[in-house]
């Protein structure tokens, strides 16, 4: 947990002195099960998921059709939309006893039903607690099931740092269902993707590297077992998260030799172009990646111009439009400079994580777009509210499930959309998404009918004295740290 | 499958009373979930939950989005909802 200036946080990391506190007010935002597994593990083609706990545990797997069934078949998404999911529904008397039998049955119960490619199972907090030796009952069935079973261990009491939930399925991923590889792919991407890229992000990517005759292995979502094991013949791993793919693009490495770089994501033209010739420079096509910047360059790099005129005469008195975006590490590193290329000012910023893993690109960072605040607080939403209330930015961006709860007279809308939003306005990636979410802001600023509506009609969330007191971090319990 | 294993699985299916066993994708939740869900629908009240982090945004994605009630209010519903998001050392 930190706020403050960006460069002290840089130098505390480097020094090693950030810490993270207890706090004595929590908000509850995702565990490592929840926040991110039980909703993208599910949609992988010819796969069955196991959830060994109690049956609430994987009560978020029912969002699963009103986050994806809005992207229409013609986009891409496959018909075959059936989810296939067991919970073991574990029960008092399973945790007095241990489940280990109830889960090897559940095992044989999926191959039965669903005759899957691979079996994942996820844990809960529960299986942990109880110690359920996940690793034996998977040892002992796997000779008698045709399916790869992939143990995941994502207990929720591992950690409150949601992020922990990726680097745990990749190791599944990696230690059980990779091969061996078979032969090189010389033109295959492996492109592993946050939920927070919608789908048109998904076909822009795909649109720009097969410009240049390169194929996207899209993994996790909708991904086919086969593309996961595929995934070591790849020519390269590249980003459009480096806090999510870390672990598999150094797993990949480390076991395969498939080199990855973490850094830039491909938000802002800039960036975009700097990770085009990233993947060209590991994939032999240095000079088709060039050509192709500059194609794209002549369609979209006029109406960037026009948007950040727009934006930089806004407000007519010469001044920059100021925004606060909540954002991962990842997002931090990628935003920050698009902003900067959108014509916005962005001296703060939220983060939900931080780590050294790309500390040196966040340095270089800040010595080009200069310092800002940045407050590192795992998303609690009274924290966000507070520092909007405090800072009171133009425009605020938040996370779509994540925001907390604003009421504001300026100008609130997200900062990024969630897969299952097929529209094309919702684009942020690449070069039509530099220029999609840049006519997003836009309108987020001329409409406001919205927030009017809302800070009239309803109270505040929190009693005035939270937004009076000057410290968004005032719930942390200073005293401990670790 | 080999005679040990058949006999368990057989032994397990025997065992197992209605709604105890495993559920291939129910669509409802814990008791949990039905508390949260209730006390959310209740103008003015705050649930506080004693559970991990993500129990509360769990139901959230799950059962409250699915069942339309997205993330209640006006206060205490979505991330809003305080929690003791008890880990390992609790």
């Amino acid at each position: 947990m930190f706020y403050g200036k960006a460069t002290q946080l840089i130098e505390d990391a480097k020094a090693g002195r950030t810490k993270c506190h207890d706090r004595k007010l929590q908000q509850t935002s995702g565990c490592v099960l929840n926040f991110y597994l039980t909703v993208r593990v599910s949609t992988i083609r010819d796969a069955a998921v196991i959830y060994h706990g109690p049956l609430g545990c994987s009560s978020s797997s029912l969002g699963y059709r009103e986050i994806f069934r809005s992207v229409p078949t013609e986009l891409g998404r496959p018909a075959n939309f059936e989810l296939n999911w067991i919970t073991t529904n574990l029960q008092q008397e399973d945790v007095v006893y241990g489940a280990g039998e109830k889960l090897k049955n559940a095992i044989f119960e999926a191959q039965k039903r669903y005759d899957p490619k691979a079996i994942f199972i996820l844990t809960t907090c529960t299986s942990g607690i109880i110690g359920e030796d996940i690793e034996g009952a998977v040892a002992e069935v796997q000779p008698d099931v045709k399916a790869k079973i992939v143990p995941v261990h994502c207990e929720g009491v591992r950690s409150r740092l949601v992020q922990t939930g990726y680097d745990a399925f990749w190791h599944g991923v990696l230690k059980y269902l990779v091969r061996e590889p078979k032969e090189k792919q010389e033109d295959l991407v492996n492109v592993a993707s946050m939920l927070s890229y919608t789908w048109q992000d998904r076909l822009e990517i795909k649109r720009l590297l097969e410009k240049v005759g390169l194929r996207v292995n899209f993994v996790p979502e909708f991904a086919s077992v086969e593309q996961f094991e595929q995934l070591s013949e790849a020519a390269v791993t590249a980003p459009l998260c480096p806090t999510y793919t870390d672990y598999i693009s150094k797993g990949l490495k480390q076991e395969y030799g498939v080199p990855y770089f973490l850094y830039p994501s491909p938000v802002g033209i800039k960036n975009t172009d700097e990770w085009l010739r990233q993947i060209g420079k590991y994939t032999g096509k240095e000079e088709e990646i060039e050509a192709l910047i500059e194609e794209e360059h002549e369609t979209w790099v006029p109406r960037l111009e026009a948007i950040r005129e727009e934006l930089l005469n806004f407000k007519g008195n010469g001044e920059r439009l100021e925004v606060l975006g909540s954002l991962g590490q990842g997002r931090l590193l990628s935003q920050i400079p698009y902003f900067d290329e959108l014509g916005l000012k962005s001296s703060a910023a939220l983060t939900q994580d931080f780590d050294n893993l790309i500390l040196k690109d966040i340095e270089q960072m800040v010595s080009e777009t200069g310092d800002f605040d940045v407050l590192v607080n795992t998303f609690q939403a009274a924290e966000q509210g507070h520092i909007t209330r405090a800072r009171d930015p133009d425009i605020t961006l938040t996370c779509p499930f994540q925001g907390g709860a604003y009421k504001r007279e300026k100008s609130v809308t997200r900062l990024h959309a969630l897969r299952g939003d097929p529209d094309p306005w919702s684009l942020q990636n690449g070069y039509a998404g530099a220029i999609a979410y840049g006519e997003f802001i836009i309108q987020s600023l001329k409409n406001k009918s919205f927030e009017s509506t809302l800070k009239q009609k309803t109270k505040d969330s929190y009693k005035d004295w939270w937004y009076k007191q000057p410290d968004p971090l005032y719930y942390l319990d200073k005293e401990t740290s670790k | 499958m080999s005679v040990n294993q058949k006999e368990l699985k057989e032994k397990i299916s025997s065992s197992d009373s209605l709604g105890l066993g495993s559920i291939e994708g129910p669509k409802y939740s814990c008791t949990l979930g039905g508390a949260y869900g209730t006390a959310l629908a209740v103008y003015g009240l705050v649930p506080l939950l004693h559970s991990g982090l993500g129990c509360g945004l769990g139901q959230l994605f799950g059962q409250l989005y699915a069942g339309g009630q997205n993330a209640g209010g006006p206060v205490g519903g979505g991330t809003s909802t305080p929690t003791t998001g008890l880990v390992e050392e609790h």
